[in-house]
């Protein structure tokens, strides 16, 4: 009882725990705001790096991808693949009036169909250009930036008006000094907003014979962006024609051509959230693209063969479950349509499961399936597949079915199987996304199969957005590492804290374990108080400090906008970070990992001291000057 | 020797001070009856607060033994030494030794708590403190519960000291120069005090003092020279 009686007198009485506690609570508010934001960036970071390619990206270890309206067309049977595109990377020189010229990666996209593999177009601007992520525009955004522009002409003008009558005013006025200073303020004003209303970045309209181009955000020169707000001034106004010097030399090093330019018309930009790439890259139509660096489709001048259109690479969307079947209606017209199988995946779910090539599968989770498309539905969730193929079946009920759940790594899919004229179910788990890029490379496989001059399916390069990305994650993962090492250190600066902090009271009250001993208490008991006292300050401190912490990290843009307000210095600059604000999410966990490690520090730090006071005979510790 | 409370047979305990061996008690021997008053003299040094502490069973002789009620202390392990102090012995120090975090109260409350664990101390709360409120108003201080030493005069810190020594009631009371950082009046009350608990409820008593005059308001009083009675 004495024990947890003197332990609470001591941390109230004694101003020693006070800076024990201190220290405690600084000590886990820095290691949760730290680790806080530090994580919250590299998931950030990760996340945009996941977004950039889609989930498979398939290439060609020669430069060039041909037949890839093929291997497309072949990737459908897969139900896991939800949407796939092509794409082309080059390299060339961009140039913006008489003297801007900024070296570019050159992408070349399908739009809509990139934005739905892809997490390109979350971050278009404008708005209008979001909604319809197109490089032909509609009408609807020509009609927006027209709009637009008028607005912003017209609140300009209006001010200019206004200027321009307080000018008269003050004119007609009767000579004095203030009249001057009136008249001299007046004009100035009057120049400052004709000059905005010369600069300003309007929505030019379009060449239509030009291709058009979007930007990367932070390509320099194009936009300015606050560091305290993070948000972007547009320099130039859409429309704007630039102009683009490319080398093509996709087709191997056999042949050397000229260097080709070609003018765009910039329609908007489009921010990833990655500096390193958004003040790199330039978006423009696939077709475009091709045909500027020579991989378009080349017909033999003997009415030959030819050569095959090329891209650089295939981007795959997967569902979030891995079933790993290859599938294809079926076509023999019987009533019992369903799906055949064309191939299972060695080892995939549906191998384990026992589906075998040549089954036919009828339904998946009680829904009929017709073509691919149906089991990709039940597979990734949405609206009940409506009958694609026997739309007479199907009864002209108004009103919609509710949409299916989406199924993840672990879900149940119930398939329905015609195997040798009889029927019967089986049950399958589905696996991880991240497997299904073993189905991917069996699609190519049958690919080439068809198309031999394609490279073969042990050369061609079939990887995951993480392989692809490694370069880029892997740096990042070694930075966590980093992190925790670092973590470890300031863990043990407050192991060393409270130690010291210990070792220093226990010494100056050798006396109080005399008299404590003297009066019957004992060597365990001793010891346990400063145990316990060494657990409680550890939970009072982290628990101060991890609130602290919390409420910290949840205001810290606030926190930083006023600093730069008020001090105007600003840390986390965000035109060279990657983000607009400051990650302020704190994990639970990390929490909790803090606070336990906090009152080990606490324990470990009073152990030695403990023991000590333990040990020591009573009338040693009396006698103790 | 049945009758007596706490006795001592052949007592050696040297020190180690630097490179010499001190050679503090060279055979003591003395029995102490119950209710009696026996105060220990000798000159600084002589041994005598070794003597004590050795019978108080804070610390352990090099030979020889210590009866408390009939019991030899030196064949008890740690633990029963432990529980010896907190139920059997009283000690009071010269330098009164209260626990200067606590008040009054909680220093005379802090022996009691030595020995139950927290539910049966809930338990018994009541009644401690009831035993602990009768003690402190015995030794005069029940105005003073809530001060912390640092606002008590030395008398009334030896008081607080004295409170706390018996309020587990313990069979023999041992006090080591309690009076000898107290002037002579308020030493003199603090003896009367002590005094006072060995009329009225027999408490064994031994105290170890350097002052003649002190010495001769016990039973009985006992010579140390040079680490032997005389």
């Amino acid at each position: 009882m004495y024990k947890l009686f003197l332990c609470l007198r001591y941390l109230r009485r004694r101003y020693i725990a006070l800076v024990a506690i201190t220290g405690m609570a600084l000590c886990v508010f820095m290691v949760l705001v730290v680790v806080s934001v530090f994580n919250g960036f590299l998931d950030a970071v990760e996340n945009a790096a996941r977004g950039m390619m889609g989930d498979v990206i398939v290439e060609s270890p020669y430069g060039g991808l041909p037949r890839y309206e093929h291997l497309m067309e072949e990737l459908r049977t897969l139900p896991e693949a939800t949407a796939e595109t092509p794409v082309i990377y080059a390299y060339g020189l961009l140039r913006v009036g008489p003297t801007f010229t900024h070296f570019v990666r050159v992408v070349g996209l399908r739009l809509p169909e990139a934005t739905r593999v892809s997490s390109f177009g979350e971050g278009l601007w404008p708005p209008e250009l979001k909604q319809h992520p197109r490089f032909e525009p509609s009408p609807e955004m020509l009609a927006g930036l027209r709009e637009r522009r008028e607005r912003q002409q017209a609140l300009v003008d209006s001010e200019i008006a206004e200027a321009t009558n307080r000018l008269a005013q003050f004119q007609a006025l009767p000579p004095s000094t203030q009249r001057a200073e009136q008249i001299a303020a007046a004009e100035q004003r009057l120049d400052e907003l004709k000059r905005l209303r010369k600069s300003m970045p309007v929505f030019l309209d379009y060449d239509p014979n030009l291709p058009r181009i979007i930007f990367g955000v932070d390509i320099p020169g194009t936009t300015e962006r606050d560091s305290l707000t993070g948000a972007y001034t547009r320099k130039m106004p859409v429309g704007r024609q630039v102009r683009l010097t490319l080398l093509p030399i996709a087709r191997g090093l056999s042949v050397l051509t000229q260097p080709v330019d070609k003018n765009f018309t910039y329609i908007g930009d489009d921010r990833l959230g990655i500096y390193g790439i958004d003040n790199l890259h330039v978006y423009i139509e696939f077709d475009v693209l091709q045909k500027l660096v020579d991989m378009n489709a080349k017909e033999a001048a003997d009415g030959g063969e030819g050569e095959p259109a090329l891209c650089s690479q295939v981007q795959v969307k997967l569902a979030p479950a891995y079933l790993g079947l290859v599938a294809a209606p079926a076509t023999d017209g019987s009533s019992a349509a369903g799906l055949l199988v064309r191939q299972v995946v060695k080892d995939s779910p549906a191998d384990k499961a026992g589906l075998r090539e040549g089954d036919r599968v009828l339904a998946a989770d009680g829904h009929p399936l017709h073509a691919i498309e149906d089991l990709r539905r039940v597979l990734t969730g949405g609206r009940e597949p409506t009958a694609t193929s026997s739309a007479a079946s199907q009864p002209a009920s108004g009103q919609n079915p509710p949409p299916l759940p989406a199924k993840h790594a672990g879900s149940e899919l119930r398939l329905t199987i015609l195997r040798d004229g009889a029927q019967q179910t089986l049950n399958v788990r589905l696996a991880d996304q991240r497997e299904a890029l073993e189905a991917v490379k069996a699609a190519y496989a049958l690919f080439q199969a068809n198309f031999p001059d394609a490279p073969a399916a042990d050369e061609a390069s079939i990887q995951t957005w993480e392989q692809k990305q490694e370069s880029f994650v892997g740096p990042i993962e070694k930075q966590r590492t980093l992190t925790v090492i670092m973590f470890s250190i300031i863990s043990m600066v407050a192991v060393v804290l409270v130690f010291a902090i210990f070792y220093m009271m226990v010494v100056q009250r050798t006396r109080d374990v005399g008299v404590i001993k003297s009066i019957g208490g004992t060597s365990a008991g001793v010891a346990g108080i400063y145990l316990l006292y060494g657990c409680a300050i550890g939970l009072v401190g982290s628990a101060a400090g991890a609130i602290g912490g919390c409420v910290f990290v949840h205001y810290i843009n606030q926190v930083h906008d006023w600093v730069g307000r008020t001090f105007h210095y600003v840390v986390f600059n965000k035109e060279a970070y990657l983000f607009d604000t400051i990650p302020n999410q704190v994990q639970p966990v990390v929490v909790a990992w803090v606070i336990i490690g906090a009152i080990l520090a606490g324990l470990l730090g009073a152990i030695l001291p403990a023991l000590r006071a333990a040990r020591m005979q009573p009338v040693e510790a009396l006698r103790y000057e | 020797m049945s009758d007596a409370m706490i006795s001592v047979a052949g007592l050696h305990k040297s020190y180690r001070m630097g490179r010499v061996d001190l050679h503090v008690l060279r055979g003591v021997s003395f029995a102490v009856a119950r209710g009696e008053f026996v105060s220990i003299v000798g000159a600084s040094g002589s041994g005598k607060s070794t003597l004590l502490h050795l019978m108080g069973l804070l610390d352990r002789p090099d030979k020889g033994t210590v009866h408390v009620d009939g019991r030899d202390t030196s064949r008890l392990g740690a633990g029963g030494r432990t529980r010896m102090r907190r139920d059997d012995i009283g000690f009071v120090f010269q330098f009164y030794h209260l626990l200067p975090e606590l008040n009054v109260l909680e220093n005379v409350q802090i022996a009691q708590m030595t020995g139950p664990g927290l539910v049966r101390w809930l338990g018994q709360r009541r009644q401690a403190r009831q035993r602990a409120d009768e003690i402190l108003d015995r030794v005069g201080l029940s105005g003073r519960l809530k001060h912390r030493p640092s606002e008590l005069s030395g008398g009334e810190r030896q008081r607080v000291a004295l409170a706390r020594a018996l309020v587990n009631a313990p069979k023999v009371l041992l006090a080591d120069e309690p009076t000898g950082n107290l002037d002579r009046r308020t030493g003199g009350e603090i003896l009367e005090v002590i005094k006072s608990f060995n009329r009225d409820v027999k408490q064994t008593l031994v105290m170890v003092t350097h002052d003649p005059e002190l010495a001769a308001m016990a039973n009985r009083v006992v010579h140390l020279v040079d680490g032997k009675l005389k």
